[in-house]
């Protein structure tokens, strides 16, 4: 699986380090500019009403008031009664409509995926999890942004507001209300996907008599299985009777031979392997060029410059240091897998593959083990045992017999691979996580449960802004602005490359002007100059609030942890904790906002 | 007062809906098993529009349509968006998910389905290093369109562009060999292309498996069959669409050669091929001048011309010899002098003047009537006229002749048929098979007995020399040429294909220069003779013993025969085929250069055909 953001460890993501200005920091930045425009706002209108003396008391007074006696005058008690009642809105607006939408989904969900797919796991996995995210962020919007403002709209909000209950009890009751229905719902979704996922991937192949026939080197039998969902294995046992097929759609069974003579039977398994959630320990990766020197791979001119290349039949590699490895953790040796991309610069040979080599190397001392051949394989995840017993070559040359953690890991758990490309003037390409050691499998359970903690993240912050949006803007104004900030959160990657110019053809002005007038993105707007500056003017102001719009308002696409399930591995707790922190800063910030709102627009009601 | 106007209001707008309902109803009414329906539905019905009339209603597709509630183009405009990326990002899987939703949304958009099936067999498939996962791709291409054929009811163009991918991507690719075995043994393949409605079994080739350019050939042949049925064939030549269907068994005939099946097997299967080739002949081909012509009546028209040129010289004895006199003497001194200048002297000065000259000089047939005796005008104005017709048949025939090398195929499926060219071809695979043994001795003998029975072929077939027959013996010649060269022998002076090998090293020059002139000169692969002028090089008798090869000349590495198959694929110093993937397919899947090209201009032609004399 492609990773092009690398996961920093929580401590490196929360504060400064060499990797970025720290997540605190950011939110500190974030939150002070927030806080002043918006007092700076609401003096303005206060100011308009009641004069700018007045004004400011009025605001000092407000902030005061939220610091003193609100915040700790909040009561649990009354934010839980506000839950209830929201609970019982939400099941009131029959909000089972939603999860009866998700059944129909799922019954129809055949008819939408590609059932003859290479890797079925995958497929059944991103579609369950977008279908489900789709649903239950619509489901949040509905509900979170028409509970107040029909409350509000029916006036049933005096029967509340007359009682002792403080504006943000009102909002976070509101909040809290639609998450745990939301969640009740989400947790129904993943119960039943998870099981549709299951049966979906579960089939059973048999071996005919016919299809299986005995062979002597080695002993045993060879054969196919019977085609079941779209495809066939190839089957080898042993001797014993046991074995199993090969690796086909991400998956392979266990085959064992009962009975003898007449009566001899195959039996297949289960599939296995399909359903995993590999735990990758990355390396830090370096590429050497074809001299042996530090480098930064070559570009073979690929769109995507994800993955670097390295010269065939030459120094050129590229090295992986992993840290923290033990002879504890990996008692057989190392369980590298990798997947190497390919470059030829001519046909060669066919039907044979290029041919690569990896070296496991001392960092500090450089002895190096002898070269581990292997061939190349393309877009699937390969795997080779790295024994603990080597072969390493000394600077003069003689070769002797090592123990790769005593003589090829240093004392602080730091040992570097080293793959290169054996064949001239072809090229292998690699970026960080092609190869990494796989350090065991999580439970796929808990790794679906995962990806559904971040769908549900997905959801608290987009209850919040549905809630705090609908405490000052009418019901479809607010559905409308919260399903905003959700397409800018879904498409954020592309308003950033509009804000800060990288993508061709201008800013919204300047594009929408070469539209009408269907002019091409690359040559110049030649419209006069005046007529320009007055274009790019407007542009330059408007991606500059992009640019504001996209680093405010949340990234759902990478609060997704999809990805990681559909592709067998596992969500790596750093990445869920920083999901689990941003998302409860968003919480935090729009309940205080929420708080304010909601307060104003009962000054004004 | 307010609130009366607001009644009325309401009433009047009542009043507009029920009216306008009257139109909707006659518009859209739908049919029903007694009644045609509304304007929308007959016109659906008269132009075969309807859903179920297009193919196969797919649920998924019908639910998917609703669900964009009439933002279909929006959503397949986001969706081929997002194939792009997963193209880029190297995601295959998101890319043919993609694609199928695209076809959900817009089952009817015939060249969707072309472009994604091209994507997926060509694009895709060499994305990957491992050729058996290239084939795997290359059959995802041909499933992707089985599903537009089955959801656009005998498309012929999808018909046509299955049997392409299966003729043309699984053998012409660099990894043909390897291709075409994974094909014939593919069984469950071959059960889907057979519940795809085509009857593999009449696909088998000489060894009793499907082989893709038979099995190729007969989704043609159900496309062809399409045609003939009125479906119509849009955006494609007929010319071409209905030349692939006997150039498979053309190709299928030349492949088992190449794989060492010879004798009566091969002769067999070109017999066939020419039996199919003389059909595409009798076939009559819409033009778009209109008509539609037939490429193997081409003899019978000129014979046609022939007698009636004859029978106009009887109807007006001596006057076109006299026409031509005054014409000639009408010419200035100037153009007079550069109409007798001889075709092998004309130079780039005296060209424009010699054909303007012959142009003024040309006798055309109405002028000769005009002149006949009075008597014979009448009838030699009516014959004029029908030998001016039968002339331009006969331009438009020959030009569509020549965009589908009608003749040459026709020539070369005679010509493998003889025993001669089964002897010759059996000498040179041999041959082959001695060098790839390095056993230098025994490859010269066969090479040399090979060289003599195809000179005899191109004695018979001349016309076979001008084209892809001879290219395709020119790896051969080369081969022979390194046999010289390790045995130190120079090539006999009675090689029988000099001229063959002349003309080779002219197009090979050739191909040199245009590359200097452009700036970037190609270097000799590795291994490769160096070229010789036959000419200049000494016969056997005059060979100096021990004179130094010139410097350009590669050394002979003693190890070089070992391993010629290698040696052959080296690449060109800039290889395009890893670089460009997305580019399309170059040398592996671009049609055979004899094949047809779309016809250039044709409406272009008639007005020249009629200036001419």
């Amino acid at each position: 699986m492609e990773l092009e953001k690398e996961i920093l460890p929580l401590v490196d993501w929360l504060f400064p380090s060499l990797r970025g200005p720290g997540a605190v920091v950011l939110f500190i930045a974030i939150v002070a500019g927030l806080t002043v425009a918006a007092v700076f706002v609401a003096y303005l209108r206060a100011a308009i009403r009641l004069g700018p003396g007045e004004g400011f008391y009025a605001v000092a007074k407000a902030i005061a008031t939220a610091v003193s006696v609100d915040l700790p005058g909040t009561s649990l008690r009354r934010v839980w009664a506000m839950t209830r009642l929201s609970i019982q809105e939400s099941v009131r607006r029959r909000v089972l409509i939603g999860f009866a939408v998700f059944a129909v989904v799922l019954l129809f969900a055949g008819w939408f995926l590609d059932t003859d797919s290479d890797h079925p796991a995958r497929l059944y996995l991103s579609f369950m999890l977008t279908a489900t995210q789709f649903m239950i962020l619509v489901l949040a919007i509905l509900l979170s942004t028409f509970s107040l403002p029909a409350d509000i709209k029916s006036k049933t909000i005096y029967t509340v507001v007359t009682k002792p209950v403080r504006p943000g009890e009102i909002v976070l009751g509101r909040i809290l209300g639609v998450v745990l229905v939301n969640t009740a719902i989400l947790v129904l979704m993943a119960v039943i996907s998870y099981f549709f996922v299951l049966r979906g991937m579960a089939h059973r192949h048999e071996i005919a008599e016919s299809d299986i026939e005995r062979t002597s080197d080695p002993e045993g039998w060879q054969g196919v299985t019977s085609r079941n969902a779209y495809h066939r294995h190839q089957v080898t046992l042993g001797k014993d009777g046991v074995g199993r097929t090969d690796f086909v759609r991400d998956h392979d069974h266990a085959v064992t031979a009962t009975g003898s003579g007449s009566d001899q039977r195959f039996v297949v398994g289960p599939q296995e392997g399909a359903l995993v959630a590999r735990v990758p320990q990355y390396g830090k990766l370096r590429f050497l060029d074809r001299t042996g020197r530090e480098s930064e791979g070559i570009s073979v001119g690929k769109e995507w410059s994800y993955r670097k290349y390295i010269e065939g039949g030459s120094l050129a590699s590229a090295a992986w240091t992993f840290s923290g490895i033990s002879a504890a953790d990996f008692p057989d040796g190392l369980p590298l897998e990798m997947n190497i991309s390919v470059f030829r610069t001519y046909k060669g040979d066919i039907v044979s593959g290029i041919l690569g080599s990896i070296t496991v190397r001392h960092p500090r001392t450089g002895l190096s083990s002898e070269r581990i051949l292997f061939t190349s394989r393309e877009f699937t995840v390969y795997r080779h045992e790295i024994p603990r017993k080597l072969k390493a070559v000394e600077p003069n040359g003689t070769v002797k017999d090592v123990d790769l953690f005593e003589s090829l890991v240093d004392e602080d758990g730091n040992v570097e691979i080293r793959v290169q490309c054996e064949e001239r003037s072809q090229y292998f390409g690699m970026a960080q996580a092609d190869v990494y050691i796989r350090g065991g499998d999580a439970p796929f359970a808990l790794n679906f449960c995962k990806a559904y903690l971040g769908l549900w993240l997905q959801m608290l912050i987009i209850t919040c802004f549905g809630v705090v949006l609908s405490t000052f803007l009418s019901a479809p104004v607010a559905l409308f602005a919260t399903g905003i900030t959700l397409v800018i959160g879904l498409f954020r990657e592309f308003i950033v490359s509009v804000a800060t110019g990288e993508q061709v053809g201008g800013g919204p002005l300047e594009s929408f002007v070469r539209i009408v007038t269907q002019m091409n993105q690359t040559i110049e707007l030649d419209l006069g100059k005046p007529v320009e500056w007055v274009i790019k003017g407007f542009d330059a102001v408007l991606m500059f609030f992009m640019w504001i719009a996209a680093n405010i308002f949340p990234d759902y696409r990478a609060l997704d942890t999809s990805r990681f399930v559909a592709y067998g591995f596992n969500i790596d707790g750093n990445l869920l904790a920083q999901h689990c922190l941003i998302a409860l800063a968003y919480f935090v910030v729009l309940s205080v906002f929420g708080n304010f709102f909601l307060k104003s627009r009962e000054i004004a009601a | 007062m307010s609130q009366d106007l607001s009644f009325w209001r309401k009433v009047v707008y009542i009043g507009v809906v029920v009216l306008l309902l009257f139109p909707l109803f006659w518009i859209g009414q739908p049919a029903t098993r007694s009644s045609a329906g509304g304007i929308l539905a007959r016109l659906r019905a008269e132009n075969n529009l309807s859903q179920a009339e297009l193919g196969e209603i797919d649920p998924a597709g019908e639910s998917m349509k609703l669900a964009t509630l009439g933002l279909r183009n929006v959503a397949a405009n986001l969706l081929w968006e997002k194939s792009f990326e997963y193209k880029k990002k190297e995601d295959w899987e998101g890319l043919s998910a993609t694609l199928n939703q695209i076809t959900k949304l817009q089952p009817n958009f015939i060249t969707v389905w072309e472009h994604q099936a091209h994507n997926l067999s060509y694009n895709v498939s060499v994305e990957f290093d491992d050729y058996r996962m290239r084939y795997h791709w290359v059959k995802k291409g041909i499933d992707f369109l089985g599903e537009g054929i089955r959801k656009n009811r005998e498309n012929p163009r999808l018909l046509h562009n299955t049997g392409w991918i299966m003729g043309q991507k699984i053998g012409r690719a660099d990894e043909h060999v390897q291709f075409r075995k994974l094909f014939s043994e593919d069984t469950d393949f071959h059960d889907a292309i057979h519940t795809n409605g085509i009857p593999i079994d009449q696909g088998y080739g000489w060894d009793n498996r499907p082989d893709n350019w038979l099995v190729g050939q007969l989704w043609y042949q159900r496309a062809e069959r399409a045609v003939d049925k009125g479906i119509p064939l849009k955006g494609k030549s007929p010319l071409i669409f209905h030349a692939d269907n006997p150039m498979s068994r053309i190709n299928y005939s030349s492949t088992i050669e190449d794989e060492g099946v010879l004798g009566e097997t091969a002769q067999l299967a070109w017999s066939e091929a020419g039996k199919g080739w003389t059909q595409y002949g009798l076939r009559p081909i819409p033009t778009s001048w209109g008509h539609n012509v037939q490429l193997g009546a081409y003899a019978q028209v000129n014979e046609e011309i022939e007698r009636l040129r004859k029978r106009l010289e009887q109807l007006a004895p001596g006057v076109r010899e006299e026409i031509r006199k005054e014409k000639v003497a009408a010419l200035t001194p100037e153009l007079r002098e550069a109409l007798d200048v001889p075709e092998d002297k004309l130079t780039e000065q005296n060209y424009a003047l010699h054909m303007d000259a012959l142009g003024k000089t040309a006798v055309g047939h109405r002028e000769v009537a005009r002149r006949a005796p009075e008597q014979n005008r009448d009838a030699a104005e009516v014959l004029a006229e029908r030998l001016i017709d039968q002339e331009l048949l006969s331009s438009r025939i020959s030009h569509y002749r020549s965009i589908v090398n009608y003749e040459y195929w026709d020539y070369r499926c005679m010509a493998e048929q003889t025993a001669t060219a089964v002897a010759a071809r059996e000498l040179l695979y041999k041959a082959k098979k001695a060098y790839e043994a390095a056993e230098m001795g025994d490859a010269r003998k066969l090479y040399e007995a090979s060289w003599r029975d195809w000179r005899k072929i191109y004695d018979q077939y001349p016309r076979l020399m001008d084209d892809i027959s001879a290219e395709e013996l020119t790896s051969g010649i080369k081969q022979y040429q390194r046999v010289l060269q390790h045995l130190d022998a120079p090539l006999p002076a009675d090689f029988p294909l000099i001229d063959l090998l002349q003309r080779m090293q002219d197009r090979d020059e050739g191909i040199k220069e245009m590359y200097r002139q452009l700036g970037t000169p190609l270097q000799p692969p590795a291994g490769e003779p160096a070229a010789q002028d036959p000419a200049k090089q000494p016969p056997a008798g005059e060979a100096k013993p021990g004179e130094a090869q010139p410097p350009s000349e590669p050394a002979k590495p003693a190890a070089e025969p070992a391993k010629p198959a290698a040696e052959e694929a080296k690449p060109a110093p800039q290889p395009a085929e890893p670089a460009a993937p997305e580019a399309k397919p170059t040398a592996e899947e671009a049609k055979p250069a004899p094949q047809p090209t779309e016809p250039a201009a044709p409406e272009a032609t008639p007005a020249a055909e009629e200036a001419k004399p």
